[in-house]
């Protein structure tokens, strides 16, 4: 036993020595297939890990960011009790509701179309809670995601503050990693995306101006201007080229902020509920078994999508009943009121009415009584009249009568002054009688004259107290009827005088009246205005109601989308990306193994015929079969295990790490740091495969060999008959073929396994570097074809459908002076999907020309193939080549053009139209209708507001021109080609890297190949080689007489090579190629050139290393003897 | 002056520590349209002298002249000259070039030579013309061998130098080959030299030398050399 066992040690350990011998005699050889190995296994196992490795660094960025899962929406908002609701559904572990809208802003004095929303509203009242998700922002600065709920515990020790906290932190999603400055505190500051490659990078501090939306901002929005306080990077949208499609603008957002609750309305809903699964986040995002997890949510969600929408409906109803009848109340109110008013103000009038009547029979009355008043005054002023005249006669009369007795009067007086002159004289008489009394008898006499004259005076003072009492009597008569005359008169005076105040009186009542009845009419007029005004209003108001309450009736429940995370653009594309290099990497590979299998062919059977007489002697000695093979099998597997092993973890390592590093400047999902993690299936199986291979070549080759009698083995094999080729039967042509070529050719066909492994290897090479240079060539086209060849204007300005004629020229003219060509177009440009019977609706844009002719100086429409121009007419439509590819369509097919709602989901039954051509485009799908078939499809007209132009006058003449046109109110967007071409140029830059893995690869295949193969031609023919040497032949022409050969191998597999390489450049093309993009379909013919010249060149290469090969072998030795 | 000349000529190997002279000062001289045949045991350096002579290797020391031009003084580029026009080889082991025809062998040394004679020509005088198109693997052993020497005559060089060509063949074929050497010395007036360890050939040559421990035992002139086609071994 023990014996036996020692045997066997010996026997294995002699087995293990032999075969360190056999490598460090041959380290070419062993270094040979372990490059191989290595460059296989580790290509493959590369390219498989990258997208793996993509997968894995996203599902660690979406659960450190706690990404949804599910995103619920409603295009009626939803509740706050629905997100509760939501929030406490079977196999929901978190909810989150936030505000949203897409509007058009204003930023760096360009306009992007952006999505504004709120950062976790179930925090807004809860400041701590608010400060937590600030805090729980992911610190890429530092290479970590630091999450702040932890931290932020930690620090504080009130717990159930921080419970609570958390709690609500829990319910929180989408954290947002924040790469610069703060998140916002107030409802005018944002936060934007620090990942763009759109447009001007944004700095802190830049303004942004909401400019317009779907529907009234103001009811939507509290702000209208926010200021960027920080950059955040946000999970929900890691594509930097796609953010999701929108109703506005061009289709697509083109930013996104987000902003504090309180910069939304405070009636605004939430928009939508971000949800995510329980057990989902243990789940490779996107893998099989998340998709399992999400779906049966997702599913439930679904069916019970309609109960969701019908709720909000239902509340929504409910509400707007509430706010109805209260509105309904407050009308009738309203309206009882309205009535009563009128009421009184016709009860006013009625009065008024009755006032004004009575004021009228008032002042006819009051007319009645003046009119009587002055009928008797005119009498009374008659019969005054007649008295007076009467009373003038009577005067007169009285008067002449006075007269009379004046007269007689004065003669009374003369005769009683007579009479008393007389008496006087008498008197005198009497005295004088007296003294003289003889006189007496004159004196009797005297005394009876005195007494005769007394009674005389007497007498006549009788007659003149007769006359006086006359006088009187008739002074006084006189003087009662002057009297009464002017009593008479002044009686007069004063009833005119009434008659006059009585008849201003009257006027002023008629006016008063008039003045009375006018307003009354005023009034009246006013008022059945008034009344028809109110019942008009009342009316509306009604009509308002009753629209409401119909408006309510008719509600239409909300549409209820239920989106997992394969509708985020972002998070989709990345998949998407990352399974198209799980594609690459399962054929390019192929080539590497195949080589692979190859080299371990050709290398082996030359160990093998190497050792041919130690084989003979195993055998010989009693070995048998399985034991000598296992020596072989041992190195290849060691050979291949060993490379297999550098390959793989070198290669795992890179690999994904420069393919994540090109996907970096369109993602911003980080790149995992290093160590990348091995996946271990993926490693074993390449292991498994390349050094499998490696064992079956290996083994075929020992097998023939083995197969052979150790006498025969003991003899050195009979050198491999020389042999006729074809070509010899081509007689003139194999004449003029000089000896070194005969050889060259011949040898060729000698050795056919060298001819595949070199030809196949070389045409791998070649094809390598074809279609890393196709690939940089078809890239770079969708650039130089579509902005250089195709498009021609390189401005976009949208004005308002409403826009006036005026408006449009004045743009144009602002247009024309900017630019030196002035071409420019009207077109419709309108955000559609087009769906085919075999594909479903794809986001395009369709443009309607104003005139085709002009359209062509600024869209070269044409077939790719011949670059034949294609004419729009009214015969159908032209699509974009990608877009007929994608929907499997060409001309006189047909089409559905449907419109596109926020989401971009199809709207309604579409319209079908008739594909006419299908023309050349690289960037984004485009339908192209004549504005004769858009009316004659969609009976209308169509509205010509965007203007298309070149302005071909330099970036500052642009920039003026673009802050003059936002100066013009009624344009909505003016965006610049040159940023489109910049970004794609920025986002195709990861392409060269692409190309430079892809060269590394190819010359490391050709190396190891052509070093093989010359290695191998060089110990095979050393005989043949010292014998030319002896010949006199000098290095270079042995050189020449041995890399001839290796040249025209290479050639061949070049040839070769740039076939299989158009081939495989299409391949990587068509599967890495996303919707919106179509890649350029040629190589350039200078890239055959240079990837047949660099596969040559690395030919070159290995020859001027096998130089010193050739010159060492030594004439002497090798002629000697029999080898 | 000979027309081979070999002044103390010598020749060491650098084996590890070990300073193997190979040639230790040889000296011999060969006229010119002489059959001359080098014998000596194994390892006594006949194979070191003839490289050196047939310009495929290099001496350590002394001189070796031919037509009193110091072929021992030639550098690298004028060593491949030498070989390409003044020297024909034929070895042990034929080192025909198998993947072309007789005729095509003996083109391959025409081909680079100024004066060369016409390969078919010299093909009939070895006695192949009815073998012009045939493959190394195609012929025995001395056919292959005459292809060699064809090989080696059309490039009409001043020296054949053989080393052991009937080495590889029977007895008759052997026989054949030296006769067709002899032959060819007498009629073409080329000088021959041939090593062997056989010292039965020293009877058909003009001069022999013998070697032994590297260095020249004895040179001797055969004044009445016998024809190959009746020697015996």
């Amino acid at each position: 036993m023990q014996d036996k066992a020692g045997k066997k040690t010996s026997s294995r350990s002699s087995f293990f020595k032999e075969l360190g011998r056999s490598i460090s005699s041959s380290w070419g050889r062993f270094l040979a297939i372990m490059g191989i190995a290595a460059l296989g296994c580790g290509f493959y196992a590369g390219l498989q890990m990258t997208g793996m490795d993509m997968r894995l660094s996203a599902d660690s960025l979406y659960d450190q960011t706690q990404l949804y899962d599910i995103r619920l929406l409603s295009t009626l908002g939803l509740s706050d009790e629905q997100v509760d609701e939501l929030r406490h559904r079977d196999g929901i572990e978190a909810a989150m509701g936030t505000y949203s809208i897409d509007v058009m802003a204003n930023l760096n004095d360009e306009q992007y179309a952006m999505r504004i929303e709120s950062l976790s509203p179930e925090l807004k009242d809860q400041s701590d809670g608010f400060e937590l998700v600030r805090a729980s922002a992911l610190d890429l600065h530092n290479g970590e995601y630091a999450q702040g709920e932890q931290t932020e515990a930690a620090a504080t020790n009130d717990g159930i503050q921080t419970q609570t906290a958390a709690t609500k932190q829990a319910q929180a999603l989408n954290y947002l990693v924040l790469t610069q400055g703060r998140f916002p505190q107030t409802p005018n500051e944002c936060v934007m995306s620090g990942d763009r490659i759109m447009g001007h990078p944004i700095q802190l501090g830049d303004k942004v101006q909401v400019l317009s939306g779907v529907g009234d901002i103001d009811e939507q929005l509290q702000e209208r201007d926010f200021e960027v306080v920080g950059l955040v990077s946000s999970s929900v949208y890691v594509s930097s080229t796609n953010l999701g499609p929108t109703s506005i603008g061009s289709g697509k957002i083109e930013q996104f902020m987000y902003v504090v609750p309180e910069s939304f309305d405070e009636d605004f809903p939430i928009s939508q509920v971000y949800m995510s699964v329980k057990g989902a986040r243990a789940e490779l995002a996107e893998s099989d078994s998340y998709d399992d997890v999400v779906a049966r949510v997702v599913q439930e969600l679904e069916a019970d999508s309609s109960r969701i929408a019908d709720d909000r409906l239902a509340k929504l109803k409910e509400e707007a009943q509430d706010t109805l009848e209260e509105k309904r109340q407050e009308f009738d109110t309203e309206r009882d009121d309205a009535y009563k008013k009128l009421d009184e103000a016709k009860q006013e009038l009625t009065d008024a009415e009755k006032e004004l009547a009575d004021a009228e029979q008032e002042l006819a009355d009051g007319q009645q009584s003046y009119d009587d008043g002055v009928r008797e005054f005119e009498d009374g002023k008659a019969e005054f009249d007649e008295q007076r005249g009467v009373w003038e006669q009577t005067r007169s009369g009285l008067t002449s009568q006075r007269q009379a007795l004046v007269a007689q009067q004065t003669e009374l007086e003369q005769t009683r002054s007579q009479l008393i002159a007389a008496q006087s004289q008498l008197q005198a008489q009497q005295a004088q009688a007296a003294q003289s009394q003889a006189a007496l008898a004159q004196a009797s006499q005297l005394a009876t004259q005195a007494q005769q004259l007394a009674a005389q005076l007497a007498q006549v003072e009788a007659g003149l107290q007769q006359v006086a009492a006359g006088i009187a009597q008739i002074d006084a008569g006189i003087s009662e009827g002057d009297t009464q005359i002017v009593q008479a008169q002044v009686k007069i005076a004063e009833s005119q005088e009434q008659l006059e105040s009585a008849r201003l009186e009257l006027e002023q009542g008629k006016r008063d009246y008039e003045k009375g009845l006018k307003e009354y009419n005023e009034g009246l007029e006013t008022y059945e205005k008034e009344r028809v005004e109110a019942e008009e209003k009342i009316a509306d108001a009604q009509k308002k109601l009753d629209d409401a309450q119909t408006d309510i009736d008719e509600l239409e429940a909300p549409e209820i989308y239920v989106l997992d995370r394969t509708r985020n653009p972002g998070a989709e594309s990345y998949q998407q990306d990352s399974e198209r290099i799980d594609n690459i990497a399962q054929v390019f590979p192929l080539i590497f193994f195949l080589v692979a299998a190859l080299v371990a062919l050709t290398t082996m059977t030359r160990m093998v015929e190497d050792e041919r007489q130690e084989i003979g002697t195993y055998k010989a000695l009693g070995y048998g079969t399985a034991r000598i093979t296992a020596k072989y099998l041992a190195y290849a597997a060691l050979a291949g295990g060993i490379g297999a092993f550098i390959g793989i973890a070198i290669l795992s390592q890179i690999l994904p790490y420069i393919i994540s590093v090109a996907y970096d400047i369109m993602y911003s999902v980080p790149i995992m740091a290093f160590p990348l993690p091995i996946n271990i299936p993926i490693a074993l199986t390449a292991a498994a495969l390349g050094v499998g291979v490696m064992l079956v070549a290996t083994w075929a080759a020992a097998a023939s060999t083995l197969r052979e009698s150790p006498a025969q083995l003991m003899l050195p094999r009979a050198p491999k008959a020389g042999k006729r080729i074809l070509l010899e039967h081509i007689g003139p042509l194999w004449r003029r073929t000089s000896f070194s070529w005969k050889v060259s050719l011949r040898n060729l066909f000698r050795y056919k396994r060298r001819l595949a492994m070199t030809i196949i290897g070389i045409a791998g090479c070649t094809a390598l570097l074809l279609t890393g240079l196709g690939l940089h060539d078809s890239i770079w086209d969708i650039i130089d074809k579509q902005f250089g060849e195709i498009v021609h204007y390189d401005a976009v300005i949208s004005l308002d459908d409403d826009a006036d004629e005026d408006v449009h020229l004045r743009v144009e003219e602002m247009i024309a002076e900017a630019s030196e060509s002035d071409a420019m177009i009207r077109t419709m440009m309108l955000n559609r999907q087009l769906g085919s019977d075999s594909h479903a609706p794809i986001s395009s844009q369709v443009v309607v020309p104003q005139s085709n002719d002009d359209m062509k100086s600024l869209i070269h429409l044409r077939q790719r193939h011949g670059a034949i121009p294609i004419e729009l007419d009214a015969s159908g439509v032209v699509l974009s080549e990608k877009l007929s590819s994608l929907l499997g369509v060409s001309a006189g097919d047909s089409v559905r053009i449907y419109e596109q709602d926020d989401i971009g989901n199809a709207v309604g039954s579409g319209k079908e139209v008739r594909v006419a051509a299908v023309c050349e485009n690289y960037v984004y799908n485009y339908c192209y209708i004549d504005q004769d078939l858009y009316r004659e499809l969609y009976a209308g007209e169509p509205i010509f507001s965007t203007i298309l132009a070149k302005i071909d006058t330099g970036e500052e003449v642009r920039s003026q021109l673009a802050q003059k046109l936002h100066d013009v109110d009624e344009i909505d967007t003016v965006s610049y080609n040159d940023e489109v071409i910049d970004s794609y140029r920025k986002s195709l830059r990861s392409v060269n890297m692409i190309v430079v893995v892809l060269v590394v690869a190819a010359a490391a295949l050709a190396f190891i190949v052509l070093y093989n193969l010359t290695n191998i031609n060089i110990v095979e023919r050393t005989r043949e080689i010292a014998s030319l040497k002896v010949l006199g032949f000098t290095p270079h022409e042995v050189n020449a007489y041995v890399n001839r050969e290796t040249l025209l191998l290479t050639g061949i597999g070049a040839a070769f090579g740039l076939i299989l390489g158009t081939i495989m450049e299409e391949f990587v093309v068509i599967s890495s190629e996303v919707d919106l993009v179509m890649f350029g379909r040629e190589i350039h013919p200078p890239s055959f050139i240079i990837a047949f010249v660099v596969t040559l060149g690395f030919s070159l290469v290995v020859m001027l290393f096998m130089r010193r090969k050739l010159s060492s072998i030594d004439m002497v030795e090798s002629l000697k003897s029999v080898d | 002056m000979s027309f081979v000349e070999f002044h103390d000529v010598c020749k060491l190997y650098q084996m590890g520590e070990v300073e193997v002279r190979a040639v230790d000062g040889m000296n011999f001289s060969i006229e010119q349209g002489e059959f001359c045949v080098i014998v000596g045991p194994s390892g006594a350096g006949k194979t070191t002298v003839l490289n050196m002579l047939g310009g495929m290797d290099t001496v350590s020391s002394g001189d070796i002249l031919l037509e009193g031009k110091a072929i021992s003084a030639n550098n690298e580029r004028d060593m491949t000259m030498y070989r390409r026009h003044d020297v024909g080889f034929v070895f042990q082991f034929y080192n025909l070039v198998q993947n072309l025809t007789a005729l095509e062998n003996v083109e391959l040394a025409s081909q680079i030579c100024d004066d060369p004679l016409d390969p078919a020509e010299v093909l009939g005088q070895v006695g192949l013309s009815h073998r012009l198109d045939n493959f190394p693997a195609q012929l025995s052993g001395g056919e292959q061998q005459r292809v060699a020497i064809a090989r080696a005559l059309a490039k009409n060089p001043k020296l054949l130098l053989c080393d052991e060509p009937t080495g590889a063949l029977d007895y008759e074929t052997g026989k054949q080959i030296l006769q067709l050497l002899q032959q060819t010395c007498r009629e073409t007036g080329k000088t021959v030299v041939l090593i062997t360890h056989n010292t039965a050939f020293e009877q058909i040559a003009d001069r022999i030398i013998r070697i032994r421990g590297g260095r020249a035992d004895s040179v001797e002139t055969n004044e009445h050399p016998q024809d190959a086609s009746v020697l015996e071994w």
